[in-house]
């Protein structure tokens, strides 16, 4: 069985972020922090732990955008994947799911992947979309927000769990090749391994061009991004820490909510 | 030409999910001259009988597609059956809620029509004519402003992007009801039950005070920090965001959110919570939000009303303190 996982890698967007004086994305500089995709940890995790019981299976990571996207995919490598694709595309900002969709599912139909893993959101652009275009493009089913499956390699058949809202789950029967789309909490993502590590580092990446299609006419335009307008409502307390708490108490005071 | 506008319900043994007159009154806001013709599309086992019940209560066409396997929602049959329906009006906008399974719908379609897609729309402005999408971005730190060059545009909107009195009223006349059969279709696709997961606890639910913690915590001992916090009040709670439940520092039956709770307190404490509308679409109703985060840009500022730039594992401590000191 072979399983693709699409990992991003996405700004650390509990840090600061700079908006680029063209107002259309993120300023880089040599200080920024980058990660994998949290959704995307638990998406490699699950095809690792595929690759447990289905001992035939490999795990190959890919990941789309410049030379520093490596960085994800040698901790892909470094948790245990057997094969690293970097689809290598430069231009900075923001890159729509049509256009990364596109990269992936040209890379993936050359390999006759069985199986296609990626998180049911990105951090950064919060789109749900790479997935079920992914699948889409290729023509194969997708299920998405999967907390639990279960692949029946002979019948071609897996049973996915996919989360709804309110606690509510949608059990599916879906035939592969198929794209699912994963949802944290599915399992505990495992930090690398020393033998891993040091093996990523000495493994060749396998390198493809990217292409950005020609202004296909499915694209929408980013015009601009910026800290949305807070709530007028809000009252922020100032002070010292300890004025700050007094303050707070206060409120809870007023509210008879203390002890 | 009237312009079209296309909108897609979703239903789970034949009832709808979550309600479509904000939607409809969103659609038809994007057209500033209200000159459109617009279909409700509504997929089910069994649904002429709601199709007509909508119909008739919002005077909009509806289009039943029946199929035994939409007694549950699904997002690649309903794919596979609506670029027909779709190519034949030539619609300007499609619109539906915003959830995963039609962010998964609106992507199959946005590659099938070749149309543009954007989700999560939480509003949007006219701008020369033509609509300017916000949208968040970066957890819900940033907002991002998008514009389609081309139509069809397909669209997820999140309810509460149109406040009910901004809903048009509705249109004169009765909506045409059509049903279409598609059992003969197949697809890879077949939903076989929804099942509840959420343990029966109402702790949350009576509780006067939830006090919550978000990955700002940072490790599990910090939790008592959270349960140290939570007791300075009669009668609190303890709850947290999906990570801190995925991390097993809390059950799941304390997650507050879209898959999670929904809870409405007198008062909500979020400890380091970034505040994404996952997270707050579990917790904006609580009469009295205070926020305590590091990040002064942390988007659950924006829906607070005390905020507190302060690191939690320094602030709690003397929160405590200072009411210890009080009481004695
Ligand atoms: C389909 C779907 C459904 C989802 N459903 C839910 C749901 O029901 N509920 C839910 O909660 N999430 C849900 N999520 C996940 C959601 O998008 C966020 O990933 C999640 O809420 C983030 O949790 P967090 O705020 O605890 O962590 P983070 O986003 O990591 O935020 C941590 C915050 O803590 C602050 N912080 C860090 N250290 C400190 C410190 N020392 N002191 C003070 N502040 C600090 C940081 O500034 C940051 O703002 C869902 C996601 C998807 C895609």
């Amino acid at each position: 069985m072979k399983i693709l996982v699409c990992i991003k890698q996405v700004f650390c967007s509990e840090n600061e972020l700079k908006i680029r004086p063209d107002g259309k994305w993120i300023q880089e500089t040599d200080s920024t922090d980058f990660r994998m995709n949290r959704f995307d940890e638990y998406a490699l995790e699950e095809a690792l732990l595929i690759k447990e019981t289905h001992t035939d299976a490999t795990v190959d990571v890919i990941s789309v955008g410049p030379e520093r996207v490596k960085e994800v995919i040698k901790r892909g490598l470094s948790k245990g994947a057997d094969n690293g694709i970097h689809i290598c595309y430069h231009q900075s900002g923001y890159c729509p799911p049509q256009a990364v969709s596109r990269m992936i599912a040209d890379y993936a139909e050359s390999q006759s992947y069985n199986l296609i893993l990626t998180g049911v959101m990105a951090e950064d652009d919060m789109q749900c979309l790479v997935g079920p275009m992914t699948a889409g493009l290729l023509s194969i089913p997708c299920a998405v927000s999967v907390i639990k499956e279960k692949i029946d390699i002979k019948n071609k058949i897996i049973t996915v769990h996919c989360e709804m809202e309110n606690g509510k789950v949608e059990e599916v029967l879906i035939s592969m090749p198929a794209v699912l789309t994963i949802q944290t909490g599915i399992n505990r993502p495992r930090y690398p391994s020393l033998s891993n590590i040091l093996r990523a580092n000495s493994k060749e990446l396998t390198v493809v061009d990217g292409f950005f299609p020609e202004e296909p006419p499915d694209h929408h335009e980013l015009l601009s991004i910026g800290y949305p307008v807070t709530s007028s409502r809000i009252s922020m307390l100032e002070g010292s820490a300890e004025e700050k708490a007094l303050q707070l108490l206060s409120i809870f005071h007023k509210k008879s909510l203390l002890k | 030409m009237n312009r079209q506008i296309i909108f897609i319900t979703e239903t789970i043994q034949n009832q709808m999910t979550q309600p479509v007159k904000e939607l409809i009154g969103f659609g038809a806001s994007l057209i500033p001259d209200h000159e459109y013709q617009s279909l409700l599309i509504v997929p089910g086992q069994d649904v002429a009988e709601l199709a007509k019940q909508i119909s008739s209560e919002t005077g909009i066409h509806t289009l039943a597609i029946e199929h035994e396997d939409f007694k549950f929602p699904n997002p690649h049959l309903l794919g596979k059956i609506l670029p027909t329906v779709i190519q034949k009006s030539m619609p300007s906008y499609i619109c539906m809620n915003h959830n995963v399974r039609n962010c998964h719908l609106a992507a199959t379609l946005a590659i099938r029509i070749n149309a543009a897609c954007i989700t999560g729309v939480e509003s949007f402005e006219i701008q020369n004519g033509y609509p300017v999408f916000t949208r968040m971005m970066f957890n819900g730190k940033l907002a991002a402003k998008t514009a389609c060059k081309t139509e069809p545009i397909i669209l997820t909107v999140i309810p509460g992007a149109l406040s009910d009195s901004l809903i048009p009223n509705r249109k004169n006349g009765k909506g045409t009801i059509h049903v279409m059969k598609t059992d003969d279709l197949r697809s890879g696709y077949h939903p076989q039950k929804v099942y509840e997961t959420i343990a029966k606890d109402n702790r949350l639910e009576e509780a006067d005070v939830i006090v919550s913690a978000g990955m700002g915590i940072e490790k599990e001992e910090n939790m008592e920090l959270i349960r140290k916090t939570a007791s300075i009040f009669t009668n609190a709670a303890i709850a947290g965001s999906r990570i801190v439940c995925d991390h097993g520092w809390l059950p799941y039956g304390c997650q507050v959110g879209e898959t999670g709770k929904q809870v409405t307190p007198k008062l909500y404490v979020a400890c380091g919570i970034s505040g994404t509308i996952q997270h707050t679409a579990g917790m904006k109703k609580s009469n009295c939000i205070v926020a305590i985060n590091k990040d002064p840009n942390a988007p659950i500022f924006s829906i607070a009303d005390y905020g507190v730039v302060e690191d939690l594992k320094t602030f709690l401590p003397i929160l405590i303190a200072k009411h210890d000191e009080q009481k004695n």
